[in-house]
């Protein structure tokens, strides 16, 4: 298992199963020690393990950062950043449609994933890799 | 070994040396014109980039107050295009005892470190190494930044292959700190200087500028002479005074040029006196007459005007125009006599507030036999009465005051409740009036009245108390029919929403179903949207939510109130509701549900004689 | 590594969902109640989620997958206990399980399969005595 804790931020190398259960479970217990009401850790962990799980499927290995996020007006939340150099994701647009998949998926898991986060921004290349990075804010 | 052989070989060895030294002395050259973080950067990272860095960092170093490392932040970075490494970015920063080769490092040697395989090198520790490995990095180099045993900074540089140093370029990461040491010191005392100057900068700036607009503002005459007596400056009232356009032009003018020549030679003695003496003269009131020659009562102050050694080398002095004042003080003793009768008659109490004493004086003993004190109880200085204001309000009567002191067009009126001698409390209505300012505008004396407003209040309060109490259960009664839960019958809870539907309302909806099914054991929930003034798309997708929200919790949902208009919008919208029941009103909608769970509940009764 | 807890209830089949489960013990589990159901012949099988507290995609896929293999050998899945806060994030996620049933709890769970049995296929024998079968994995 590969996880760096460095003050307020977790890292988690993916490359296996058992990454997305560790990653979501310890991304979810930031989210609570931040002080994040239990529904919104929640949402904060379903969304850590769909994105961890994308890596596995579509590029096998990558990382997945959790961390303490200070907004430039001084508001708290947390920052996922989920990135690989996969193969990228050819038609964004469709990708974050409900329903669209191809993995066999519900195909829910980046359209959805944005509903569950406050800022949502995904950024893909054809052969290079995704990089996405999403934020809750503490209400 | 042949001659020629030894000449080849030390041919080569030359070419080495010279060829780190051109290597050196480019990076030398491209560092002294680096101004900015990316440019020393720059010149500091092309050899390594050369030699096949995918990245390379430069980080300042924050020591603690042991002068031990304790911050690493990235000031700069560049990434081979195309790479994207998020555990290394522009701006972060790294707290050095969470990565103890570093700490180690930094704390016991300035060397260059070389870590020719990250996977398994036994110097580095499991963060510093986990790192690495998910940024991609192979093979690193770290290069100390230092000066006089001071850390600065660190170079890094990362290869994503593993990497072998060659001789060659060991030599020169070994030479790169002493290099650039300098430069990172001048950028970063810079950027401290930068930082300091342009704080200073903005202080004195401020407070020239804040002295020149008092200069100007004042209603006093500002000048300063030197010790023969001629004029060094003054300010734009004597400049006027003086019926000069600017008040640079009085610079070496004596009091012999202008109007008041009559009073040179007096004026020459009062300044002397004081630059002799060395003591201010001040408030001297004197009677004389001004440029257009009318006459006008001055009070003028004179003070030594002292250099950086204290040497006296000339006199300042300030005056002012107090004609006003002279005539307002004999008209102000008619109408204070007026008032006082005036206000006898009203049955109201009056005050009199001297500054200058800090004493209050009630002129009727009213205001002490108001609170039950005997006349002449009550101490009559202002602490005394200050201390007897509640302190809820005593900032807001100060307020008030500070209103009417710095603008005499704001009026002091106040209420506030004063101690009475039995320790309860009693509303007063304050009013007042500044009669009396000194030169520079502050109050000397303060007129006003008070007047007892117990019962008043007392009634206002109750009265605010009740409608808050009111407020606050039409709140609690508003909040819970907002989603109000409904049992109507065994396992049927019924919603009526009243309202506008946003994200947060039908978040509260939701959890508000999902808790009365739990509750209740609801199997159906009838939502009913008769009072849902817009039904569009957004509220459609929440109220679709809440139904799946309600099925995946064991329970059918039935809508009711779909008026023509909503059947309208819902089809011409094109939103799929068929997943649930739909039905004109409340009525069809509890039949409906009665007829479900009736047709259970005789099932389950069979089953398990309920 | 992870224990299911399988019950046999009347002709229903009782699992408890473990709390968190890793992506191929999920796989497993799957396994291991079509074995259930083939062993007891269970006509429903009753999946309680009130110990799972994070329900992300690939677990909606497990539950819709599962209820269309069970529906092949001619059980029904029903899905039961599921947290308010799970049903809320699924929801807002968008995973609603259209085609699975769902009820408040054991009871329901067990009246439903009362009317199913009356109304379809023969009710079985051992009426309310419970058999525990518990698989390590």
């Amino acid at each position: 298992m590969a996880t760096l804790k460095v003050s307020d931020q977790l890292h988690f190398q993916i490359q296996h199963v058992s990454d997305v259960s560790t990653s979501r479970r310890q991304g979810m217990q930031l989210a609570l020690d931040m002080g994040f009401p239990h529904a919104d850790a929640t949402k904060i962990a379903v969304v850590i393990s769909e994105l961890a799980r994308n890596i596995l499927i579509y590029a096998q290995v990558g990382t997945v950062i959790v961390m303490a996020h200070r907004g430039l007006d001084g508001k708290r939340g947390i920052k996922i950043i989920a990135d690989d150099n996969g193969p990228g994701i050819p038609n964004l647009d469709k990708a974050m449609t409900d329903g669209y998949t191809t993995s066999g998926g519900l195909g829910l898991g980046l359209s959805g994933s944005k509903r569950l986060m406050d800022e949502f921004y995904i950024h893909s290349e054809v052969g290079r890799g995704t990089n996405v990075t999403a934020i809750k804010w503490l209400r | 070994m042949t001659v020629a052989s030894d000449i080849e070989d030390r041919l080569a060895r030359v070419e080495a040396d010279l060829d780190r030294v051109s290597v050196l002395l480019n990076i030398s050259l491209a560092l002294n014109s680096a101004r900015t973080d990316d440019e020393i950067l720059s010149a500091l990272s092309q050899y390594g980039i050369k030699h096949g860095a995918a990245s390379a960092a430069l980080l300042y170093i924050d020591s603690n107050p042991n002068d031990e490392p304790e911050w690493a932040q990235i000031v700069a970075i560049w990434q081979r295009p195309g790479r994207v490494s998020p555990s290394i970015s522009l701006g972060m920063r790294f707290y050095l005892p969470d990565f103890s080769f570093y700490r180690n490092w930094l704390t016991n040697s300035k060397n260059a470190q070389l870590v020719s395989n990250v996977a398994n090198d036994p110097q580095l520790d499991e963060n510093t190494r986990q790192l690495y490995l998910m940024a991609g990095v192979k093979t690193t180099a770290a290069i100390p930044l230092t000066r006089n045993e001071q850390w600065l900074g660190l170079l890094t540089f990362s290869w994503d292959e593993l990497h072998t140093f060659s001789n060659q370029e060991v030599a020169i990461y070994n030479s790169l700190p002493a290099l650039a040491g300098p430069s990172v010191e001048n950028r970063r005392l810079l950027l401290n200087m930068e930082h300091i100057i342009s704080e200073k900068t903005a202080e004195l700036t401020e407070s020239r500028q804040m002295l020149e607009t008092i200069l100007d503002t004042i209603p006093l005459g500002v000048f300063w002479k030197d010790r023969d007596g001629h004029f060094l400056g003054c300010n734009q009232l004597v400049a006027r005074d003086a019926g000069l356009q600017s008040p640079t032009e009085i610079i070496g003018k004596t009091d012999e040029d202008f109007a008041w020549r009559d009073y040179a030679a007096q004026y020459r003695a009062d300044d002397l006196s004081v630059i002799e003496s060395g003591q201010p003269r001040l408030n001297i009131e004197e009677l004389l007459a001004s440029a257009d020659g009318s006459r006008v009562w001055l009070r003028t102050s004179k003070i030594p005007l002292r250099d950086a050694s204290g040497a006296i080398i000339g006199v300042l002095g300030m005056y002012e125009d107090i004609t006003a004042q002279k005539e307002a003080k004999s008209r102000l003793f008619d109408s204070q006599q007026r008032l006082e009768l005036a206000v006898r008659s009203a049955n109201i109490g009056l005050w009199d507030w001297d500054f200058r004493t800090d004493r209050v004086e009630f002129h009727n003993q009213d205001l002490p036999r108001m609170l039950g004190y005997e006349p002449g109880e009550l101490t009559n200085t202002r602490e005394a009465f200050t201390e007897l204001i509640h302190p809820d309000d005593l900032q807001m009567m100060l307020a008030a005051l500070q209103a009417h002191i710095a603008d005499p067009s704001v009026p002091y009126n106040t209420e506030g409740r004063i101690r009475m001698k039995d320790g309860s409390w009693k509303w007063v209505l304050g009013s007042g009036v500044i009669v009396e300012r000194d030169a520079d505008g502050q109050p000397l004396r303060m007129i006003g009245t008070y007047q007892d407003i117990d019962q008043q209040k007392r009634f206002a309060e109750e009265r605010e108390r009740l409608q808050q109490e009111i407020i606050e259960a039409q709140r609690q009664a508003l909040a819970e029919l907002s989603t109000p839960i409904i049992p109507i019958m065994d396992r049927i809870i019924v919603l009526p929403l009243v309202g506008g539907i946003d994200t947060q309302r039908a978040r509260d909806i939701m959890r508000a179903v999902l808790e009365g099914i739990t509750r209740y054991r609801a199997k159906i929930v009838i939502l009913d949207i008769t009072g849902v003034p817009v039904v569009d798309s957004g509220v459609a997708d929440h109220l679709n939510r809440t139904i799946q929200a309600a099925r995946l919790k064991g329970a059918q949902t039935i809508v009711t109130g779909i008026t023509d208009a909503v059947a309208e919008t819902i089809v011409d919208l094109g939103i799929d509701w068929h997943t649930f029941e739909t039905l004109r009103d409340l009525q069809s909608g509890l039949v409906m549900a009665l007829d479900r769970v009736g047709y259970r509940l005789q099932q389950v009764g069979n089953g398990n004689g309920k | 590594m992870y224990f299911t807890n399988i019950q046999k209830l009347e002709n229903l089949l009782l699992v408890a969902v473990p709390q968190d489960l890793m992506d191929d013990e999920v796989i497993q589990l799957r396994r291991e109640v079509l074995q259930a159901i083939r062993q007891y012949g269970s006509q429903v099988v009753l999946l309680d989620f009130s110990r799972v507290d994070i329900c992300d995609s690939f677990f909606g896929r497990f539950i819709y997958s599962t209820s269309k293999m069970v529906e092949l050998m001619g059980a029904k899945v029903i899905i039961a206990g599921l947290q308010d806060i799970v049903i809320e994030t699924m929801v807002e996620l968008g995973m609603t399980l259209p085609d699975v049933d769902a009820v408040l709890d054991l009871d329901d769970a067990l009246a439903l399969t009362r009317s199913l049995s009356q109304n379809g296929g023969a009710p079985t024998e051992d009426s309310a005595e419970i058999e525990t079968l518990t698989l390590e994995g």
